[in-house]
């Protein structure tokens, strides 16, 4: 089966509440690196609890490995422990996702609920705790860690499950410059082995390094674009559509100067004309 | 984009005026300060009463023992108690549980704090039953009529209201019970980590979804107290002058549903972070237990002594 996620048509609202996602459909290939990109409450975060097997379409479906996820198909036992394990879903807010009283407890919550014998859950601990540089963590409470250290444990929290799939709600929101860098070249790393990465992000300038493949969703709550991330990065005009760049303006020198600002690498401009001529990158 | 509004323009440069510095001196006193005091001191409370792991770390008589068989066994003593009824086996019950605590290393204060307040409360719950209008018995202490020689008519005259000696025994069976029941729980809960705690009450069959809701207050409610601190400093910033107290309790009223919601929507998302991750209500600890012989020796002992409670009930 080389399609990991199928998403037909799906759309979900909360109960009381508007259309949150409208007839939404793509399929995750096994080892893509797909991100979904839109504005504030486009749907994003939903989206990926949705993939999780947290929330569910309130209409149409989605297939994890060719077989509808369901409430009902992951609470029968084989099917559910096994998407359990398989998929990993990194929160936005680490304080939701870190709930033990220490961390080392936090990395063996999950393989304990797969009942795996504790020796190799110590050896997966070690390890992972080696991986993201958190050994000296691990007696430590999560609640006293500094952010970039919340979104290190929590990550290693799912890496100790040998998950083939990681979602990622926002991985990089938060996190210092360092930090972004080093989780990029983690995510680099792990895909390379194997997994199957799904990011959310409205950060444009970390896309190109995050992912292959970008799927933005529009204030409309439908998908705008499905296309490789290169390709969609240079459609200006969809990304303003989609309010993920806006009309910037700035000073240079007398000259107050606008231009279609996004949050991404790479758009330094030159300016000759009202104060020195220099180039503008942000 | 939209021009700057003038009145915000106005008055750009930060100012020492005094009316200011004396409105926001005010404001920092009256209900505010207590409130935020005692959002922080509860805070504290919390934080040293959920968090604090330190007395389960610690080598102690109780702390010895297997959780399961500790839940066991106390819960078995906590029955015995409540069906107790002499006052003389009670009290050895409360001094025992005061030799639990000092062979398990459990600090004075914290076991003092706990022996003062339970008295405290179970007294102000049972101080009606006393009287003679609700459980009857000789009378062995006039409140109504005052037991004066010249009273004015109208102090002669009303109901009958005395202390009996029944009402005495019921009150002091009340207050010590209680002592003694909430201390045995400390102990449990002073002794042992939450998680293996909560293992322990699966194994004697409290379920699952009960388990669960504890393990999450526990874990949480630190968190929620921080947000309730934070609310209210946010709300401190932005105070001008002191409001008035009618205003300021109306605050306090919505500050408490912002709260309500804002745990409701906090424990949502942990348990889903909990079952993405596998949870399925069952708890399992990285420390391992291990049931020993004297963890079936402390069972034993400690049923067998409420056992015998039970039947020594109304004394020896």
């Amino acid at each position: 089966m080389d399609r990991v996620f199928d998403v037909e048509q799906a759309s979900f609202r909360y109960p009381g509440a508007e259309t949150c996602l409208e007839d939404i459909t793509f399929s995750v290939r096994r080892g893509e690196r797909v991100a979904l990109a839109g504005a504030n409450g486009s749907g994003k975060t939903t989206l990926l609890h949705i993939l999780d097997g947290l929330l569910f379409p309130t209409c149409g479906r989605v297939l994890f490995m060719g077989k509808p996820l369901t409430e009902e198909a992951l609470e029968r036992g084989a099917f559910g422990a096994q998407f359990r394990k398989s998929v990993g879903l990194l929160f936005q807010n680490s304080d939701v996702q870190l709930f033990c009283p220490t961390v080392e407890e936090e990395l063996a919550f999950g393989p304990l609920q797969t009942r795996m014998p504790r020796e190799d859950i110590s050896q997966r601990i070690k390890d992972t705790a080696e991986l993201l540089g958190i050994g000296g963590l691990l007696a430590r409470s999560p609640q006293q860690l500094s952010t970039g250290e919340k979104k290190s444990v929590a990550l290693a929290s799912l890496l100790t499950m040998a998950p083939s799939v990681l979602l990622l709600d926002e991985p990089t929101a938060g996190l210092d410059p360092r930090s972004q860098s080093r989780l990029v070249d983690l995510l680099e790393e792990l895909n390379a082995a194997g997994l199957t990465l799904v990011f959310a992000t409205h950060d444009l300038v970390l896309l190109p390094h995050l992912a292959d493949r970008l799927i933005v969703v529009g204030e409309d709550h439908r998908i705008a674009a499905d296309s490789d991330v290169a390709a969609i990065l240079h459609d200006e005009a969809l990304l303003e559509s989609v309010n993920l760049i806006h009309e910037h303006r700035h000073r240079h020198g007398s000259l107050v100067h606008s231009h279609p600002h996004r949050h991404a690498a790479g758009h330094g401009h030159e300016h000759g004309d009202g104060g020195p001529g220099h180039v503008h990158d942000h | 984009m939209a021009a700057l509004p003038e009145w915000l323009m106005e008055d750009m440069e930060p100012t020492g005026d005094p009316a200011w510095k004396r409105a926001s001196k005010t404001a920092r006193r009256g209900l505010g300060k207590g409130l935020r005091k005692s959002i922080a001191g509860f805070g504290r409370t919390l934080g040293l009463s959920l968090s604090d792991r330190s007395i389960a770390e610690k080598r102690g008589l109780l702390q010895a023992f297997d959780p399961r068989a500790k839940v066991l066994g106390i819960v078995a003593l906590v029955v015995a108690v409540s069906v107790q009824e002499s006052i003389a086996v009670l009290s050895l019950v409360c001094v025992a549980c005061l030799a639990l605590a000092l062979a398990s290393r459990v600090p004075a204060g914290r076991f003092a704090g706990v022996m003062l307040a339970a008295p405290l409360f179970s007294v102000l719950v049972i101080a009606p039953a006393v009287l003679n209008v609700v459980s009857g018995g000789r009378p062995v202490l006039e409140i109504w009529p005052l037991p004066l020689d010249a009273l004015p008519a109208w102090m002669a005259a009303g109901p009958h209201i005395a202390v009996t000696d029944a009402g005495l025994l019921i009150a002091s069976r009340f207050v010590l019970r209680t002592s003694a029941c909430v201390t045995l729980a400390v102990l449990l809960t002073a002794t042992t980590g939450a998680p293996k705690l909560f293992r322990g009450l699966r194994a004697v069959g409290v379920p699952r979804v009960f388990v669960m809701i504890l393990a999450m207050m526990e874990r949480y409610l630190e968190v929620l107290v921080r947000a309730a601190q934070e609310i209210h400093m946010a709300k401190m910033s932005r105070s001008v002058s002191q409001e008035a107290p009618g205003r300021e309790r109306a605050w306090v009223a919505a500050g408490i549903g912002a709260m309500f919601r804002r745990a409701r929507s906090l424990g949502d998302r942990v348990y889903d972070a909990m079952i993405s991750r596998g949870y399925t209500g069952e708890p399992h600890t990285w420390e391992r237990l291990r049931w020993r012989p004297k963890d079936a020796v402390f069972v034993v002992s400690s049923v067998g002594l409420a056992a015998l409670l039970v039947i020594v009930r109304r004394g020896i």
